[in-house]
């Protein structure tokens, strides 16, 4: 897990590198290849698409305010914690009285579930038919966890973010940091029972 | 070790964040637990397949383009250095006060140690002043006991005064000393 992020953050570091001398296209790969995992994070955690572009674009402005001192070894980890702050922000902006220690979205007035919030498949073969299946499968297994747990999954598992620094984010103890992901592993595992099976057998 | 605390080591395996000990602690665990195998293989397949989820399907195209090319283009350091140098040189003046300023500080700080102790208050040597009283009140004694010996010697030896009879006066006086000290 770990060893897939050190080779996409050492890409990243070389191109960050590049657009430190100057060249900004090398900034528009460092976007394109964090784009998934940072979107994902964003729109798990927002009201919705425009929302989510907000607060991506905003993390990234914020992000490259500090150019100089980003390093691009740990830059996902830190594009996640700014996105954190922005939405813990926006959240304390529109709603003074709530956390991110809420019930679980699916019950939030006026909110859709994720995966009616995303545009519909179209007609696709059957392979790929089957993979958008379990995308969608497990987009709203997450999106049915608790805000905080689904957080520190994300965050974990996206973002390669320690669980130290999740706790110091989400202001907890490294215990309930940890706690509240083997809870949403363990949901996660029911709403997955099948493929979760499978994993397992590998 | 129980079952529960190797899934959490587990968890703090994969984010780097185990010490050593911990990993020698889980994989003794993980080699006689099938279970906790389970769970990690289990882990390792979910965290794939959530990282193949396509999150960004709904992603505007073109935001990603939009900020890169909204991001400013980064000025090469050793540029920047330059640029700041005439910001400093522009104002002389406020440097050279700063200077001064520092110089004097550092200037008074060094001298500090070397300078002369303040005098002596008046109140403290209360003994010496009394010694200078006792040495005027024996001046004043001697005084008159000369001046006495004086009128002595002329009125009993007159003109025929000689070394001898001075010479008996200063012993007299050196005794009168004496005795006063």
């Amino acid at each position: 897990m770990a060893a897939e992020h050190g080779i996409l953050d050492a890409q990243a570091a070389a191109w960050l590198d590049e657009y430190r001398q100057g060249r900004v296209e090398a900034l528009g790969r460092v976007v394109e290849q964090y784009r998934r995992p940072l979107f994902g994070f964003i729109l798990n955690m927002t009201e919705g698409r425009e929302d989510a572009e907000e607060v991506f674009q905003e993390t990234w402005r914020r992000a490259l305010r500090h150019a100089d001192r980003l390093d691009g070894r740990r830059l996902l980890s830190w594009l996640f914690r700014v996105a954190h702050n922005l939405i813990v922000d926006r959240v304390r902006a529109k709603k003074p009285v709530e956390s991110l220690n809420s019930e679980p979205r699916a019950e939030e007035p006026g909110r859709a579930p994720l995966a009616d919030r995303l545009p519909a498949p179209g007609p696709t073969p059957a392979g790929e038919s089957a993979g958008r299946d379990l995308d969608r499968r497990i987009r709203q297994a997450i999106d049915r966890l608790p805000p905080e747990q689904r957080e520190v999954f994300l965050m974990r598992i996206e973002g390669d973010v320690p669980f130290r620094e999740i706790a110091r984010l989400q202001e907890v103890s490294i215990n309930t940091a940890l706690a509240r992901m083997q809870y949403a592993l363990k949901k996660l595992r029911e709403d997955l029972k099948d493929e979760y099976a499978a994993w397992v057998e590998e | 070790m129980n079952c529960e605390t190797t899934r959490n080591r587990i968890l703090l395996d994969q984010s780097r964040e185990l010490s050593r000990v911990g990993r020698w602690l889980l994989a003794g665990h993980l080699a006689r637990c099938p279970e906790c195998r389970a769970y990690r293989a289990g882990l390792t397949g979910l965290a794939g397949a959530v990282r193949q989820v396509r999150w960004d399907e709904s992603f505007d195209a073109g935001l990603a383009g939009r900020v890169a090319a909204g991001a400013a283009v980064p000025a090469p350091r050793a540029k920047r250095g330059r640029e700041r140098a005439p910001v400093f040189l522009a104002r002389p003046a406020l440097a050279y006060g700063a200077l001064s300023v520092l110089l004097a500080l550092a200037f008074v700080l060094i001298l500090r140690p070397f300078q002369r102790p303040p005098p002596l208050a008046r109140t403290a040597p209360d003994s010496a002043l009394a010694w200078d009283a006792d040495v005027d009140d024996r001046l004043a004694t001697l005084d008159v006991l000369v001046n006495q010996d004086d009128a002595d010697w002329t009125e009993t030896s007159g003109a025929a005064a000689d070394s001898g009879d001075v010479d008996s006066i200063a012993r007299q006086l050196l005794e009168l000393e004496g005795e006063q000290i």
